[in-house]
């Protein structure tokens, strides 16, 4: 804001502002004389009345002087004018965007930036179009192209902060584009921001439609972040391991950090050198923790930017997998049976992660007390019997995640399992043939990546013809490229049908090398439905899983607000606040997932203007926006000129 | 010159009234003022019961018809009494607003009050103090005392400082005792030594009247602007704004006479407040027996 004066000339009456001040020395030396008898009462009352006496004459003098100082304002007119990329004259069409990721945050910028684009709308010449958008794609998808100034300060007032990271320079591509089709044939991008480093993947971004207006005051500024939270189950305790990174180029001492976990705190410190991060890990017992699935955050001490000292999490405790192993041929001496090898395997995978492993034979897996939902990982080796009922179970246990590993033998029944387990098998199972085969695995198949020339160890004589039905996955297949190994997915679980034995009747695959990491990557898929820790970054989408039997939910935000999800389109995108949110049916919580900030917004290094606009040179181009205000200082005369006589008559009475 | 100095319409209006004062003195010519003694003024006294020696025409015969006892009336002795009119004139009784100045207003009353004192037969005398002189007439009876005093009184000039204490010390020397005293001044000095003053002579069995002569503009203050006001009694000056310095100061003087009064009263004396703007049968007549 700059100030100029259309009768410059005027202001030499400034000098005017002495004579009360004159006038105030001269009449305190030139009082007329008197003779008087009673002197010494006036020396005593003038004790009390001084200093009231020399406050009315301070105020009135002060007063006088700005009189006068009004007066010669408002005869000498000034301006005040600001500086814009706005010519008043000059018609075009203007996209004015705000930058409101969330390192706008830091200090007073969004407010400035918000002030900045206020006065860039004023000074807008009449004609001129323009439209109000934010650099960060909010709820107000609809922008709009306008000549309202009104507008424009409506939808400005009506941007908020937001949490995401966005891609600057696509994003202003996307804005440029918009406002090409609007009329007036000259087109420019005013963009208000922070200009920090983030946002922008190519430095080299220069557009001549492209006008950087910095709000901030050009320094750096210092930040640190909580960018990254792992929690993990280890034996008896949990364990959280923070990583906080420091952007600023001074180091950070006794960095004090808190996990609040179950209610509890725990407190911890860091030391980070300039432009580095440290990881540090809380551990918590266990046994504390009251519940299977706990929510909680680790905060660090505030700076500037407040928002991204949080991380918020959720974590349920790891469950030991549980795995049934059906033998349809049971022997006496277990080195014979069907599940020998199997259980083996399973044994030492468990050495070093714990699991849980039930054996039983055909009769026990058909028992109706046998529920299949009580375990995550079911193998079924060479089993002759399955009941529809157990059928029936075997095709639920897999839609609600589980997942079946199914051996053949000599006791399974073709078209038994063709029938029965017709809705989930990967193929149908044809007869026996016999052969001198090697297996070949799928290149493209990641589950057997990097074992693929290996599996050419196992050696097949005999096996089932598979008939694979529609979207099964062959994961292995004999040198006669019959198919070995089938997958398939049924719902939110894995169905895997090997065309041999797992015992080496018809091969010789439980006894090579892929055998043991087959089995820990099978137990591998059925850990999502043990636990997952879910953690969302802001303004993504996250399908939610639904219970048995319903279809309706409703996701409470952090905010308080509640939005419904259905079944039937199960995507919940609405994360733009970071925090804890809760899936509920009706008023009861059935689980959490926690929505943090993207880590990138944290780096708040400032990139250079030069490098992203030609047009950003200190002044260049501006124009100057006047506003006469002679009026202010006529009605302040007045004003003071009141006062004056007021206080004049209040010290008289 | 007599009717210059004395105020001719308060003399003749006032001419009926007594001067008298409270208390009882030892005259020694016949008067109007009550006596120690007992003696044979109209005026009754008190009822003594009859002992040997006592006048027989003094003896109440309707009391003994009444009482079956003898009792004799006695009655009031009067005497004349001796006044001692002390006037400042000191620098401060120069002061005149209206061109009215106080120690002309001083005289007037002295003179006028001398002139009526004489005419009921006291005995008058007259000094005037300022600094540590004084100058007096010793109190005289007979209206051809007048002269000298109107003489001395012509000659009174406003210079000085006042100094209450010395004149008043020199006075007592030079009147008997049982004498009254009038002191006419603005009393614009300090309080404890007025106070000083009218215990030695209240000490003395004087009776004291004060006649404070102010001007308005001493009670009132009424001035306007930036006014640099020099002392009329010594070297001090000081620069005030009347406007803001009025109310205090009125506040002031209201303090000082309240306390005068309070002075007077406390040591049985009698306070007059004569402003000069008041006609001085006006202040005279405040002391007269109604």
């Amino acid at each position: 804001m700059n100030i100029s004066f259309l009768n410059p000339f005027f202001l030499i009456g400034l000098v005017t502002v002495s004579l009360p001040i004159v006038v105030h020395l001269i009449s305190r030396k030139s009082g007329i004389k008197k003779s008087f008898s009673a002197v010494s009462f006036l020396f005593s009352s003038q004790v009390e009345t001084l200093r009231r006496s020399r406050i009315k004459d301070l105020i009135l003098l002060i007063i006088r002087s700005l009189i006068l100082v009004s007066l010669v304002l408002v005869f000498s007119k000034p301006n005040v004018f600001s500086l814009s990329y706005v010519d008043v004259n000059d018609v075009k069409t203007v996209a004015i965007v705000i930058d409101n990721s969330f390192s706008m945050g830091c200090g007073n910028n969004f407010k400035i930036a918000k002030n900045k684009a206020k006065s860039l709308i004023e000074s807008l010449a009449d004609g001129t179009f323009g439209a109000v958008i934010p650099l960060v794609p909010t709820d107000i998808t609809e922008h709009v192209v306008t000549k309202d100034k009104r507008k424009m300060f409506e939808v400005l007032e009506n941007i908020k902060l937001s949490f995401s990271f966005t891609d600057n320079e696509r994003r202003l591509e996307d804005i440029f584009s918009f406002i090409v089709k609007a009329p007036n044939n000259k087109k420019e991008v005013f963009l208000f921001s922070d200009f920090q480093r983030n946002g922008w993947i190519n430095e080299k971004f220069k557009r001549e439609w492209l006008i950087p207006i910095d709000v901030t005051s050009g320094s750096q500024m210092q930040n640190r972040a909580i960018s990254d939270l792992d929690i993990k189950d280890e034996g008896d305790a949990t364990k959280v391991s923070v990583k906080v990174s420091n952007y600023s180029n001074s180091p950070v001492d006794d960095l004090l950090a808190t996990l609040f976990l179950d209610n509890k705190e725990t407190k911890g410190f860091f030391r980070i050198e300039p432009r580095s991060e440290q990881i540090k890990e809380f551990i918590v017992p266990k046994g504390t923790l009251n519940s299977d699935e706990t929510t909680g955050k680790v905060e660090i001490s505030h700076d500037n930017l407040k928002v991204d000292d949080f991380r918020y999490f959720v974590h349920s405790q790891s469950k030991e997998p549980r795995i049934l192993l059906v033998d349809g041929d049971p022997r006496e001496d277990t080195r014979l049976s069907e599940t020998y090898y199997l259980a083996r395997a399973i044994e030492t995978i468990s050495e070093i992660f714990p699991l849980k492993l039930s054996i039983i034979d055909n009769d026990s897996f058909l028992s109706e007390k046998l529920k299949l939902k009580d375990y995550d990982l079911l193998f079924m080796s060479n089993v002759g019997d399955i009941s529809t009922k157990k059928a029936l179970d075997i095709e639920e246990f897999l839609r609600d995640g589980g997942v079946a590993v199914i051996f053949l033998g000599d006791r399974v029944r073709n078209d038994l399992y063709n029938v029965m387990l017709r809705n989930v098998l990967p193929a149908e199972i044809g007869a026996i043939s016999q052969g001198d085969y090697f297996l070949n695995a799928n290149e493209l198949n990641q589950f057997t990546d990097g074992m693929n020339e290996k599996f050419r160890q196992v050696e097949v004589k005999r096996v089932f013809d598979l008939h694979p039905v529609k979207k099964t996955n062959i994961i292995l297949s004999t040198s006669y490229n019959k198919p070995y190994l089938t997958q398939r997915k049924v719902e939110k679980g894995n169905i895997f049908l090997f065309a041999a034995t797992s015992d080496t009747a018809w091969n010789n695959f439980p006894i090579t090398p892929v055998f043991l990491p087959f089995i820990k990557r099978t137990l591998d898929l059925s850990l999502p439905k043990q636990h997952s820790i879910k953690q969302l970054l802001v303004g993504e989408s996250v399908e939610i899983d639904f219970p048995n039997n319903i279809d309706e939910v409703k996701i409470r935000t952090p905010s308080g607000e509640e939005i419904k999800v259905f079944r039937a389109n199960p995507s919940f995108s609405h994360t733009l606040i970071p925090g804890i949110y809760t899936v509920k049916e009706g008023d009861k919580a059935l689980y959490n997932f926690s929505v943090n900030i993207d880590p990138r917004e944290s780096n708040i290094e400032r990139i250079s203007l030069e490098s992203i606009s030609p047009r950003s040179g200190s002044e260049r181009g501006l124009a100057k926006v006047f506003k006469e205000i002679w009026i202010y200082f006529l009605w302040g005369a007045v004003a003071l000129f009141i006062s004056e006589s007021i206080i004049r008559f209040l010290y008289s009475n | 010159m007599l009717k210059d100095i004395i105020d001719v319409q308060a003399a003749l209006r006032l001419k009926g009234f007594c001067f008298r004062i409270s208390s009882r003195v030892k005259g020694i010519k016949a008067g109007i003022h009550k006596s120690q003694h007992k003696g044979i003024s109209p005026d009754f006294l008190e009822y003594k019961e009859y002992s040997y020696g006592d006048e027989l025409k003094h003896i109440d015969w309707r009391l003994y018809g009444r009482h079956d006892r003898l009792y004799v009336k006695k009655f009031e002795d009067e005497v004349n009494l001796s006044w001692c009119i002390l006037i400042d004139r000191s620098g401060s009784m120069g002061y005149a607003s209206n061109g009215n100045n106080k120690l002309d207003y001083a005289i007037r009353l002295s003179a006028t009050l001398a002139y009526l004192l004489l005419k009921q037969g006291d005995a008058v005398g007259i000094g005037d103090f300022s600094d540590n002189d004084l100058n007096m007439i010793t109190p005289k009876t007979g209206i051809a005392n007048l002269t000298p005093i109107v003489e001395k009184l012509n000659s009174f000039n406003a210079y000085g400082n006042t100094e209450l204490k010395e004149a008043i010390l020199r006075a007592i020397e030079k009147t008997k005792t049982d004498s009254a005293f009038v002191i006419v001044s603005d009393f614009l000095m300090d309080l404890d030594k007025i106070e000083e003053s009218i215990k030695l002579l209240r000490a003395s069995s004087r009776e004291v009247i004060a006649f404070q002569v102010l001007d308005t503009n001493e009670v009132e203050f009424n001035f306007d602007g930036s006014i640099e006001f020099i002392d009329m009694e010594g070297e001090k000056k000081i620069l005030v704004d009347s406007g803001d310095i009025r109310d205090a100061y009125r506040k002031r003087m209201k303090e000082f006479i309240e306390r005068l009064k309070f002075i007077c009263l406390q040591h049985k004396s009698r306070y007059v407040f004569s402003p000069t703007i008041l006609p001085i049968e006006d202040v005279l007549i405040q002391i007269v027996e109604k």
